[in-house]
């Protein structure tokens, strides 16, 4: 074999290591990019919706009922309209959460029809998941919330 | 080119280097073009359902996420404060959310620099978030409530 072809054959090799690795490692990386992009797409709620019920919490703990109620009617109307605008997502019970506390802080406030009415749309989010007979009251309810609010206040 | 000794082995040594490269440098770029292509947590869907204020207080959210998991240090925690400031009254609603993150930071600022020994600027800090948390409606902003604020965060950063 002369020198010209040696070197020309070479050349040939490299350019095709060139080609194949580009193509696999695209490949590759494409695969992996697209995959962890549908995973996060298919969380990417999350996070805020735990920012908006983490404000809603701490200032149903701290604060005096306007700025609590203020608080908790954000994270509602956050996820509600994050329900009707991608129908893709389903909340995951912290919507009933807010309304049960939005009724305690209307119960604070002295605003009776307001309380029976948050208490009522909670009771809607949360009754298709319990038989009527076994359905909590008001009082568990609110046990519940107090419980789990302790419980995050000592992490 | 120069004379080429030995070349099956010039061949395939050169050709092995250039494929892990080339692969290397494909798989990156690849990576990257499909991320700024499908951008998986800038809530696209809900632009295209023309639901763009919602997409907007969702971005404002995020913000406030990642400014929770930012290093814990004095200039780190004010540079996230300073950013919240930034893009505050951009959704006047979210104001109160945005202003409760700031108030945390300002509390771990100066948990930091009392341990640090500078105590004037801590309290200068610490009145600061006092000043917000009495804004935000806060009927207790004694030091021991003010610490749980900022519990949270350090629980998270400690898990890292």
């Amino acid at each position: 074999m002369e020198e010209g072809e040696v070197t020309r054959a070479i050349k040939i090799t490299f350019v095709a290591a060139a080609i194949l690795g580009l193509g696999l490692g695209s490949y590759l990386g494409y695969s992996e990019a697209n995959q962890i992009s549908n995973s996060l797409e298919s969380h990417q709620y999350i996070t805020p919706s735990i920012v908006a019920s983490d404000f809603a919490r701490i200032q149903f703990m701290h604060a005096d009922t306007d700025h609590a109620r203020q608080a908790v009617m954000l994270q509602i109307r956050l996820l509600e309209q994050l329900e009707q605008a991608d129908k893709t997502y389903h909340e995951d019970g912290t919507l009933w959460l807010a309304y049960i506390r939005l009724a305690m802080i209307e119960e604070a406030a002295g605003r009776p029809d307001a309380e029976q009415s948050a208490l009522t749309q909670a009771r809607a989010i949360h009754s298709p998941n319990y038989p009527h007979d076994q359905e909590p009251t008001y009082d568990e309810l609110k046990n519940g919330v107090l419980r789990l609010d302790k419980e995050f206040d000592n992490l | 080119m120069a004379a080429v000794k030995l070349p099956l082995l010039t061949g395939f040594c050169g050709g092995l280097v250039i494929f892990v490269g080339c692969a290397y440098f494909g798989h990156h770029a690849a990576e990257i073009i499909t991320y700024r292509w499908k951008k998986p947590t800038s809530f696209e869907f809900l632009k295209k359902q023309n639901a763009s204020q919602v997409r907007d207080d969702l971005l404002m959210l995020q913000a406030v996420q990642y400014s929770q998991v930012r290093e814990d240090t004095p200039s780190d925690l004010q540079k996230a404060a300073d950013y919240l400031g930034a893009i505050r009254s951009k959704s006047p609603e979210l104001d109160p959310l945005l202003d409760l993150q700031i108030a945390t930071d300002y509390v771990e600022i100066a948990r930091l620099e009392r341990d640090a020994g500078k105590v004037i600027s801590a309290d200068r800090h610490l009145q600061m978030a006092e000043g917000i948390l009495h804004s935000l409606g806060w009927r207790d902003v004694s030091g021991e409530t003010m610490a749980k604020l900022t519990r949270k965060q350090l629980w998270w950063k400690r898990g890292k």
